[in-house]
């Protein structure tokens, strides 16, 4: 696999910009692949689903781009359902081309359950919708206990993980490592899930708490 | 006994809809009152992930739309039926909106099930979970990810059973063959629930 020159994340959660966790890491390797030259540009589905208008200027991006990432909460074991819409209009748009662009495709699925496997089912249907549109499989990310980033840029969400666990440390030094200019590695990300058990429930119980308007 | 079929066809899509009339005549026969939702049809806005079904109107979405009566109908029924074309391995679109709103159905707080950290039961009894899968031909890669996930639903939604199936519309007689079908998943689904 080429290494790519540009590169578009979709995010793929329903919540306002700047508060997902699907942001959060999205935007954490973006930061890492602007870092090595690759131009990159952010998309999040509840806009660009809104009118066809902006659906098809997506879709203009999308095929100039060398590297989709999506980046995902995950809802009742799969993709959530702008998600899936999404590519089955994506999907659409690639049949009806004589000849879409091999584009690399990863994905990144976050669940609030502390064990990253819960992601698997999700990662396999971003495997098959690959396949059977002509993207390059370029691997899956799958991150346990999501919630626990809130929202917060994942160097800032680290630092206060750090405090707590050697775990999140380990894991931020992973994606960091998944993300190093080896194109003839980096796209490989299966080995990089592994769960934030236990300091995470803490943060998942602080979380419920706020939601419930009850002060910890 | 109780059966909700979710009809995840996408527009234009009359085999499945077929399928879903089918599925409801077999069950009448067999003696269950089956409720008939053809999703696409129905007004349902998409899970915002608030979770204030969780947390401010627990058991409730905000949302106050046919998204909420549907698993107000699930949790009624003894048999769930999950009805959509294979998408990708997965639901499709139609199917996901309205399997996304039926988290109210479970708790926020936590539960081990099999050594694995998973939602904890609401109420106390919840429907057995059938998923049918409607492919143009077989696709065993697509088929195994579609039966994990059926499973992995029914363990989320503490289902007393589970089973998924497929139904190929590549035939002539693929409405008969999945008639045929639909007999047997039926009358394995009441040996299971019995």
């Amino acid at each position: 696999m080429k290494t790519p020159k540009n590169a578009l994340l979709l995010i793929g959660s329903a919540k306002p910009a700047g508060e997902s966790s699907s942001e959060a890491l999205g935007a954490y390797v973006l930061e890492r692949l602007s870092a090595q030259g690759i131009t990159t540009e952010v998309h999040h589905v509840a806009r660009s689903l809104r009118t066809e208008a902006r659906f098809q200027e997506f879709l203009a991006a999308l095929d100039r781009t060398d590297l989709f990432i999506l980046a995902f909460p995950l809802y009742v074991d799969s993709l959530p359902y702008l998600v899936v819409d999404a590519l089955e209009r994506i999907a659409a748009h690639r049949r009806a081309q004589i000849a879409p662009a091999q584009t690399a495709f990863l994905a990144i699925s976050n669940c609030g359950f502390p064990e990253s496997q819960h992601n698997a089912t999700a990662l396999a249907i971003c495997e098959q919708f690959a396949l059977e549109t002509g993207f390059a499989w370029a691997g899956g990310l799958a991150i346990g206990a999501g919630g626990a980033i809130g929202g917060r840029p994942l160097t800032a969400a680290g630092a206060c993980y750090g405090k707590r666990s050697r775990r999140s440390t380990k894991w931020l030094r992973h994606l960091r490592k998944a993300t190093q200019p080896r194109p003839q590695r980096w796209p490989n990300w299966d080995d990089a899930s592994f769960p934030l058990w236990p300091m995470s429930c803490w943060e998942i119980l602080d979380g419920w708490q706020m939601h419930a308007g009850v002060t910890p | 006994m109780n059966a909700a079929i979710l009809n995840g066809a996408l527009s234009g899509d009359d085999y499945i809809d077929r399928v879903a009339m089918t599925l409801e005549h077999f069950l009448h026969t067999a003696g269950w009152t089956a409720t008939n939702w053809t999703l696409r049809d129905e007004k349902i806005a998409y899970c915002l992930g608030c979770f204030e079904c969780w947390t401010k109107t627990p058991g409730i979405c905000r949302i106050d739309d046919t998204g909420c009566d549907v698993p107000a109908s699930i949790i009624r029924s003894d048999l769930t039926i999950y009805l959509t074309p294979v998408t990708f391995g997965g639901y499709s679109s139609t199917l996901k909106k309205a399997v996304d709103r039926v988290i109210c159905l479970i708790s926020p707080f936590f539960a081990r099930i099999d050594g694995e950290v998973h939602h904890a039961a609401r109420y106390d009894r919840y429907p057995a979970l059938l998923g049918i899968g409607v492919l143009a031909t077989p696709h065993p890669a697509q088929e195994q990810v579609f039966t994990k996930l059926v499973q992995r639903n029914a363990i989320n939604m503490h289902s007393p059973a589970h089973d998924s199936q497929f139904i190929y519309r590549g035939t002539a007689y693929a409405v008969n063959a999945a008639a045929a079908t639909l007999q047997t998943i039926l009358a394995s689904t009441q040996r299971e629930l019995a």
